[in-house]
């Protein structure tokens, strides 16, 4: 069965030039031949508003949210290494609920939820989200931070800021500047930021549990291209980010050349790409050479999310400490 | 460059106006800040959020109230983040005229009711969970819910359904 799923030219099939980076190709192609679980996280900053809803006294320790859920009779499974995430089971449109409409939950793929984790933003810093649409991120950057300090938003594509603003709004969050610049010229002089996530327009191999047509791996004119603008993006984050600031690059694709290549090109010696475990979620090391080339040996330290790991989309995280001083 | 960028501006104003029309209480302000960039849009915020030379700058925080109109017209997201705690010029709606509401379709309450609220804005609230801004006038409140968040149907949690 495996084999037809790989012979009929399924998703996992077209990322055939990646075998040699997957431990597990059989495990790989099975996971992509399944639905993508929807996954949802409570939102901490609208607590009481969900806590009133479900009846539930202020305060108490109970998820007001798995309240309501157990009541919808929906099946939900807390993720095993983040609180207050759930996979659901049985909520076909959550889009048109009430508690979606009072920004109670948040729909977002499992494996995105973890650059906000990596970044680890704190309460009063002054963080840049640097392209940022949809604003998923965003919002678990503003929960990490409680809602106060600087959390720059910024994204260059106008309906894609629409988006961004409009789930900021819904979660509440209060601590966002939204900002429409090109990420390449974001001003230097606005610089000086204490954490930055830079979470790139890749070619997006890694929804391919979810956008199925389009499934497999890019095309080498896109990823070259994406790799050409993401070393940009990177090159300018840099500028942008204090010594001793830490930086989290992400994709949601697999090819090396948007990952480590690009890390291994745009990154100096000021650069540190530190190790960071994620508990609770299973993931591969970077790759340290490429069609032939050494990369920067601390490439291994990126975190690579293939989805037969988790049951998730696919990702790659790296955190990136710059020198201090 | 998209305007001159967002500038804090004197709460006062912006607290007394919203207390007064609703009785909250200034603390639900606690922590917080005012914003302007342009003369229609008036932004609520983190305090410690650093706005200076963040330019183009399209939003901070989340929309407050809309001043360029002779009443000025609370918005959305202010209401749902502040209404909870709202005495006066509040609504307590039933699961039906919260469907109404979300579909932008107009509801009416009792008489005693509309007699404990004042013309303009009003804040709708379902179990104390304030949902909507209405306006009222006459007995009648029409749904100012933005077109882009309409739902209709609402998909309601199971204590709330509609029979029928």
């Amino acid at each position: 069965m495996l084999l037809s799923c790989g012979a009929m030219g399924g998703p996992a099939d077209r990322l055939d030039r990646y075998r040699e980076l997957v431990g597990d190709w059989p495990a790989l192609v099975e996971a992509c031949s399944r639905p993508l679980p929807l996954v949802v996280w409570a939102n901490p900053l609208r607590r009481a508003e969900a806590a009133r809803l479900a009846g539930v006294p202020a305060g108490a320790e109970e998820e007001p949210l798995e309240v309501l859920f157990r009541e919808r009779g929906l099946s939900h499974e807390s993720l095993r290494w983040l609180d207050g995430a759930y996979r659901l089971d049985g909520l076909d449109k959550p889009g048109h609920t009430l508690e979606h409409y009072l920004g109670l939950f948040h729909v977002q793929e499992e494996v995105s939820l973890v650059p906000p984790e990596v970044l680890g933003a704190r309460p009063g810093e002054r963080v840049l989200d640097l392209c940022a649409a949809p604003g998923g991120k965003t919002a678990r950057i503003a929960v990490h931070m409680d809602n106060r300090g600087t959390l720059i938003a910024n994204d260059v594509r106008a309906a894609r800021l629409r988006a961004l603003r409009s789930n900021c709004e819904r979660l509440g969050v209060l601590n966002v500047l939204v900002t429409p610049i090109d990420g390449t010229r974001f001003p230097v002089e606005a610089g000086g930021f204490d954490r930055i996530l830079l979470d790139v327009p890749c070619s997006c191999e890694g929804n391919l549990r979810t956008t199925r047509e389009a499934a497999g791996a890019a095309p080498p004119g896109v990823v070259a291209g994406r790799a050409g603008l993401q070393a940009t993006l990177l090159g300018r984050a840099w500028k942008l980010l204090s010594p001793g600031g830490v930086l989290v690059y992400s994709t949601c694709t697999f090819a090396p050349e948007e990952n480590e290549v690009v890390l291994d090109y745009a990154l100096g010696e000021d650069a540190r790409i530190e190790p960071c475990e994620m508990p609770g979620l299973v993931a591969e090391p970077g790759v340290e050479r490429w069609n032939g080339e050494d990369l920067r040996p601390d490439c291994r330290h990126l975190l690579r999310f293939w989805p037969h790991l988790n049951d998730t989309g696919g990702f790659t995280v790296a955190r990136v400490r710059k020198r201090a001083g | 460059m998209r305007g001159a960028g967002f500038a804090r501006v004197d709460r006062r104003p912006f607290v007394e106006w919203w207390d007064g029309r609703f009785d909250t209480g200034p603390e639900v302000f606690d922590g917080l800040a005012f914003f302007r960039q342009g003369r229609n849009i008036v932004w609520v915020g983190a305090e410690d959020a650093a706005v200076e030379g963040v330019r183009p700058c399209d939003g901070v925080g989340v929309p407050f109230v809309r001043t360029a109109r002779r009443f000025w017209k609370p918005t959305s997201a202010a209401v749902l983040r502040f209404g909870a705690a709202a005495r006066r010029n509040v609504v307590e709606i039933d699961p039906g005229q919260l469907l109404d509401l979300l579909a932008r379709r107009p509801i009416q309450t009792s008489a005693e009711v509309s007699a404990t609220l004042q013309r303009g804005f009003v804040i709708a609230r379902l179990a104390g969970t304030p949902v909507a801004c209405v306006d009222w006038r006459e007995g009648r409140g029409e749904s100012c819910v933005p077109k882009g968040r309409v739902l209709d149907p609402v998909d309601l949690p199971l204590r709330y359904r509609v029979e029928g």
